[in-house]
């Protein structure tokens, strides 16, 4: 079929026109068809929540929490409204589309999308018989449907028994309300209202709290105070009136700026800062009161145990020929400290200390890394170089053959080379007892002594047994047996396979 | 020719065509009890120019209807039972070997039954894939190709195959080409109480009722070209397409039981033969352009076979139908539920 000429029949341009009416009068409809639709789905769970103030307001009054009543509520009330409106209104400010509103009136009227195709062909450039013809069928239509009241079926928003629900807590609230004893102060009211109080007095605030407690200072914290008593016992030598003088002395000092508020001694003794000097503090300095807590804990923690290893220790090597200074000998630089502080104690031999000790010791050279010689509490003498001659074929026991003995060195190898790389003996534990042997004896088997069998003086039958009755179940066991063997059978059959 | 004489001729073809579907559609029933549907999708397909997969139980008309259907059209027709030691060139021809006049001997193309209007391909799933390939490039290009020769296959051209849906031993299923090239496919179900008694009375007595042909190849060659001229508007072919695009996995449109169920969806072959049955459908419902509801309306049988269930799916015991079903309702129509 040949295509249609553009030429515009007064009949389809009513059509238009026609069209472009009824598009808008559905579109308005539509708009308030889905904001009641929205207002439909939201309203009932409103409604269902407006029981949640009542309860909350008994439920906190019964604990003892009295909240303003008349707040709550008018909260309640506008986000409520709010949650119903919203939903409603950007549902009726929604744009509805020619298209779509013809595609709606089609859908109400059952014609089928004649509406919606007559607008769509209505722009075509190209109009082939078909087109014009589907045309001309929708201004058939387009008459009638004008008549026709495009009532959009709009569903009562609130069923009765929501509504009901919705009214009986309007009610609580409002007895609620009525019966609440006046405005109730919050906690922030008194708050604000005992500041105000403080602040109306002309009392000078007091100057001596704020002298022994200056600002720019920390407070010691409890932890380094268990730590600084931790110290206090471990002092050798130094009696009860000694301690208690020198405390007295350090708390006089700590009080100043420099002294951070704590004891000469703690600091010492649980802070490695002063003795490791600057290096150690550029290191890692936003650590070590972490690393001092850690410390802290692990000293409260196992007390009695470093008493126990203190009292173990035995004068082996000076702390200046060691390295052990002020810091056990773990890495630190050897420096003066007071004889009567624990660094001066000797090292014990590490024989001696036990893989927990290790353990302690690592985690404190951890600590001391950075900027500071390697440990040097490992370094030893170095062995004799003793080139005697044993007796006969066996050598010398003590002779290694490797020279004369030698001066002792303070430190060898890489790691005295490089600062701050401490290479510490990784070796932990006791060498293993060895393969256990196991020695078999051959012992041969010796003839147990035991009484003879009673069996061996039976003899065999001298004449016939005779007659044997036959085995016979009585009536009900042969049941029972049956009944039994049936539903075996049953719940075995009754298996999938 | 002015917009009204133009319009006058779109209604008189439309006419026309309803006129001509139900004549033929009164003479089949000479011969066929009841299966309205049936033959309604029969008759849309050759009038829409695909082809029909009928599936159905054995003794329930199928052959019968395609037999008939090529009587009232005056088309030739032929029927291929297809079995597994059937060869494409049984289906396509071959060239033999025959005595001239002078005693020589010459080789000559046979041409198989494939080279028709109406094929009816009985129990198609029988064959071997091999054999079922065969119809490919007869269904999709309408042209046979024999070694170096091809043979144009004449208009209108219909294949209309039949399979068993039970008896599955010793079948090769179609494969999802070939399924693809098949425009609807059409369950035939058992007939209804009332209509056993006409089919008996029909088929046991002495005489037969005769079908005569109420139209010919050209009309329908006629009827075809109207079909094409009926206009899709846009909403029409966004809902064929957002149908077709439901049906796969992937999509955005898809709903859960697709998800779920579903490896393989339609391919845009599916959208051609919705937007084809369903000019049809608008012509026969006296419209001039297809509507969305025409869409649906054909949705069932144009995509039922386009549905390849995943094994999930499957162990499920999900069918192709639910699957099409749960595409259209989860697709509304456009303007309803507003």
């Amino acid at each position: 079929m040949s295509e249609g000429e553009p030429s515009q029949p007064t009949e389809l341009g009513t059509l238009r026109a026609d069209l472009e009416r009824l598009s808008l009068k559905t579109a308005g409809g539509l708009s308030r068809a889905r904001a009641m639709d929205a207002l439909g789905r939201i309203l009932p769970r409103v409604v269902r929540a407006l029981w949640l103030p009542p309860f909350l307001g008994v439920g906190l009054a019964l604990i003892g929490v009295s909240l303003p009543l008349g707040w709550l509520f008018l909260g309640v009330a506008l986000l409520a409204l709010g949650l119903v409106a919203w939903p409603a209104l950007k549902e009726f400010r929604r744009p509805v589309g020619r298209e779509e509103a013809l595609a709606v009136v089609d859908q109400r009227l059952s014609l089928s999308g004649r509406f919606q195709t007559a607008g769509g062909y209505l722009d075509h450039a190209k109009r082939t018989p078909f087109i014009v013809a589907a045309l001309e069928d929708a201004c058939a239509w387009v008459r009638g449907a004008h008549g026709v009241d495009l009532v959009h079926p709009i569903e009562p928003l609130v069923p009765k028994r929501l509504a009901a629900h919705g009214g009986r807590a309007m009610f609580l609230m409002l007895v609620l309300l009525v019966l609440s004893p006046g405005p109730v102060q919050t906690r922030a009211q008194e708050f604000l209202q005992e500041v105000q109080d403080y602040l109306g007095t002309d009392e000078p605030a007091p100057l001596t709290e704020v002298a022994t407690v200056p600002r720019d200072v920390p407070q010691a914290t409890p932890l380094d105070e268990v730590q600084a008593k931790e110290t206090k016992p471990a002092e050798p030598g130094s009696s009860a009136d000694d301690e208690a003088g020198e405390v007295g002395e350090q708390e006089k000092e700590s009080k100043g700026s420099t002294g951070q508020g704590r004891s000469a001694e703690a600091n010492s003794a649980s802070s490695n800062s002063s003795a490791r000097g600057a290096p150690s503090d550029q290191a890692q300095p936003s650590k070590q009161p972490e690393k001092r807590a850690k410390k802290g804990k692990r000293q409260k923690a196992k007390p009695k145990r470093k008493e126990k290893t203190r009292t173990r220790k035995t004068p082996e090597m000076s702390a200046s020929t060691t390295g052990s200074g002020a810091s056990k000998g773990s890495g630190r630089n050897p420096t003066a400290s007071p004889w009567s502080s624990p660094e001066q104690a000797p090292v014990p031999d590490d024989s001696e200390i036990d893989e927990d000790e290790e353990i302690d010791d690592d985690e404190e050279e951890q600590e001391s890394r950075g900027g500071i010689q390697p440990s040097m509490r490992d370094r030893r003498p170095p062995v004799s170089r003793d080139l005697r001659i044993g007796f006969g074929n066996r050598p010398s026991p003590d002779a290694n053959g490797r020279g004369g003995p030698s001066q002792q060195k303070k430190s060898r190898g890489v790691a005295s080379l490089v600062l701050g790389v401490p290479i510490p003996d990784r070796v932990k534990g006791r060498p293993g007892p060895g393969r256990t042997k196991v020695t078999q004896e051959r012992v041969r088997p010796e003839a147990e002594q035991a009484p003879l069998q009673a069996a061996r003086t039976g003899t065999a039958r001298a004449h016939p047994e005779g007659h044997f009755p036959e085995l016979d179940l009585d009536p009900w066991l042969r049941g029972m047996v049956r009944d039994y063997f049936r539903r075996l059978r049953e719940t075995s059959s009754s298996k999938p396979n | 020719m002015t917009t009204t004489e133009s319009s006058a001729s779109a209604k008189a073809a439309a006419t026309r065509f309803r006129e001509v579907h139900e004549k033929v559609r009164t003479e089949l029933h000479k011969a066929i009890v009841g299966q309205d549907a049936v033959i309604d999708s029969v008759l849309t397909a050759l009038f829409a120019g695909g082809h029909v997969l009928l599936e159905g139980v054995p003794g329930i008309g199928k052959t019968l209807l395609v037999h008939s259907l090529g009587e009232t059209l005056d088309l030739a027709f032929s029927r291929i039972q297809f079995t597994p030691d059937l060869m494409p060139s049984d289906v396509r021809g071959a060239e033999i070997l025959v005595e001239t006049q002078g005693g020589g001997h010459e080789l000559r193309f046979q041409p198989g039954p494939i080279v028709s209007n109406l094929v009816l391909a009985d129990e198609i799933n029988r064959a071997t894939p091999k054999t079922q390939s065969a119809m490919l490039e007869a269904m999709q290009e309408r042209q046979v190709t024999i070694g170096e020769r091809t043979i144009k296959l004449d208009e209108p051209y219909c294949v209309m195959a039949t399979q068993n849906p039970v008896e599955q031993e010793g079948t090769y299923p179609l494969p999802e080409a070939q399924l693809d090239r098949f425009l609807l496919k059409v369950v035939v179900g058992y007939p209804k109480e009332e209509e056993y008694l006409r089919i008996l009375n029909l088929t046991t007595g002495s005489t037969s009722e005769k079908l005569s042909a109420v139209s010919n190849g050209a009309e329908v060659l006629e009827l075809r070209q109207t079909v094409r001229d009926v206009p899709v508007p846009e909403s029409a072919q966004q809902h064929a397409v957002r149908l077709v695009m439901a049906t796969q996995p992937d999509s955005e449109y898809a709903p859960e039981l697709v998800r779920n169920s579903v490896s393989l969806g339609s391919s845009p072959r599916g959208a051609q033969a919705l937007i084809l049955a369903a000019k049809v459908h608008a012509l026969l419902a006296g419209r001039y352009a297809v509507a969305p509801e025409d869409i649906r309306a054909v949705a069932l049988p144009c995509l039922r076979h386009r549905v390849l269930l995943s094994f999930q799916g499957q162990a499920d015991g999900v069918g192709a139908d639910q699957v099409v079903a749960a595409v259209l309702e989860a697709l509304p129509l456009p303007g309803e539920g507003l």
